[in-house]
């Protein structure tokens, strides 16, 4: 059974605020001048780019079903909260 | 030919770094390229088009769009991004055009909104655009330079039981036992690299502004870079971070030469290096480490039972 409009909006506002919440969490950890091993570099290289391509995916469905746009702002939260997790995790690293 | 389709594809999302290396976004001047299966649901198309980097909100609001187009998210990264724009900035005027009240075909679409995606979708990487938002009572201005962000990506879902084989095929040449990680990296020689982004300070005592410093070595002993090597151009492309710099080193292919513009002790000098197999540089079992957690480094019991996977990459 598919889910009913109001909760698939429901979903979509929290996925949003969560997003946001998330980008205003990455500008504490921001890693310019940090020292970064490759490993690291290339995970959040990776994980920017693959956020950048689902941002343009966003940015273009326009008539993307509800139920899948929710799916594309959840997966950008996912995504976010891994780049967040690896530019903190860093941070403490070098901190140490 | 379907099966190899698929499984190429498979092999795509398994092994990200890889499939980026070949794709290298937010590189410019790659060719336009579109990717298509027999499969439902299933698509993959790229382009050179320059972004800003923001999802804009794209739903009417009466009184929102009085004003402009919102953004809804920022891009990590990029033009916005760089640029200072927040979530919840609305963006007032577009190169001069201003977006406040303009009408949409579509009563439930954003008139600024839609105007916002129109412009800037002519957008060339390198493109500049002088842009005036509202954040607050405060009316700023920005000016962003339009990138190459990697273009569309493709979504939905895709059951493809071929994986499973595949995986478990391959799990034994690895010699991958219970409890192992293993490493996935499209640059293990790079693995123990670490760089720093040069600072004015850092810059003033190595003696140039650009690069990307090297703090210390890779393992890689083919590899001629040393500690306090300031990698100033890879392949002619400068890089400006760390991310940067393993942005464009992964776009190179194996038997690939890849020639450095490097200072050290503030003297210029080349090093080249051969980009090795793919069997050397992409799995290397590793101990269970310390590090940062890393999409490279896959428990391999997780791969064998995922046979529903939900990708959501460009290929």
């Amino acid at each position: 059974m598919n889910p009913k409009p109001a909760t698939l909006h429901a979903e979509l506002t929290q996925a949003k605020q969560q997003s946001a919440t998330l980008e205003d969490s990455l500008k504490q950890y921001d890693i310019d001048g940090r020292v970064l091993s490759g490993h690291a570099a290339a995970l959040v290289a990776e994980l920017e780019d693959r956020i950048s391509i689902l941002d343009g995916t966003l940015s273009r469905e326009q008539s993307v079903q509800d139920a899948e746009l929710v799916k594309l702002w959840q997966e950008r939260v996912g995504l976010m909260r891994q780049l967040v997790n690896a530019r903190a995790t860093r941070a403490r690293y070098v901190g140490l | 030919m379907r099966n190899v389709t698929v499984a190429a594809l498979a092999a795509c999302m398994l092994m990200p770094a890889l499939s980026t290396a070949q794709d290298a976004p937010r590189r410019p001047g790659r060719p336009r390229v579109r990717v298509e299966t027999s499969r439902p649901g299933v698509f993959a198309f790229t382009d050179n088009r320059g972004r800003i980097g923001v999802i804009v909100d794209a739903r009417a609001d009466a009184t929102q769009d009085k004003v402009g187009a919102r953004i809804e998210a920022i891009t990590p990264d990029g033009p916005a991004d760089k640029a200072g724009l927040k979530v919840g900035d609305i963006i007032t005027r577009f190169n001069n055009t201003s977006l406040a009240g303009a009408s949409a075909e579509d009563e439930e679409d954003s008139g600024p909104g839609m105007k916002l995606i129109e412009l800037a979708r002519k957008l060339e990487p390198g493109d500049t655009v002088q842009i005036e938002y509202r954040r607050g009572n405060d009316n700023r201005k920005a000016t962003l330079v339009a990138e190459d962000l990697g273009g569309f990506g493709w979504t939905g879902r895709m059951e493809m039981p071929e994986m499973g084989d595949m995986m478990e095929n391959v799990m034994p040449k690895m010699r991958v036992g219970p409890g192992d990680a293993f490493t996935f990296a499209f640059g293990s020689p790079w693995g123990g690299i670490e760089m720093v982004r040069l600072n004015p300070d850092l810059g003033d005592y190595f003696g140039t502004r650009e690069g990307v410093l090297v703090v210390r070595a890779p393992e890689d002993s083919t590899l001629a870079l040393k500690g306090g090597d300031v990698i100033l151009s890879i392949g002619g492309r400068k890089p400006s971070s760390p991310e940067q710099a393993m942005r464009i080193l992964r776009s190179y292919d194996t038997g690939e030469t890849v020639t450095m513009d490097v200072l050290r002790k503030q003297k210029h000098m080349t090093v080249t290096w051969k980009v090795p197999d793919r069997e050397d540089r992409m799995f290397k079992r590793s101990p269970r480490m310390h590090e940062e957690p890393s999409l490279f480094r896959v428990a391999p019991r997780l791969l064998r039972l995922r046979n529903l996977i939900r990708p959501s990459r460009v290929i």
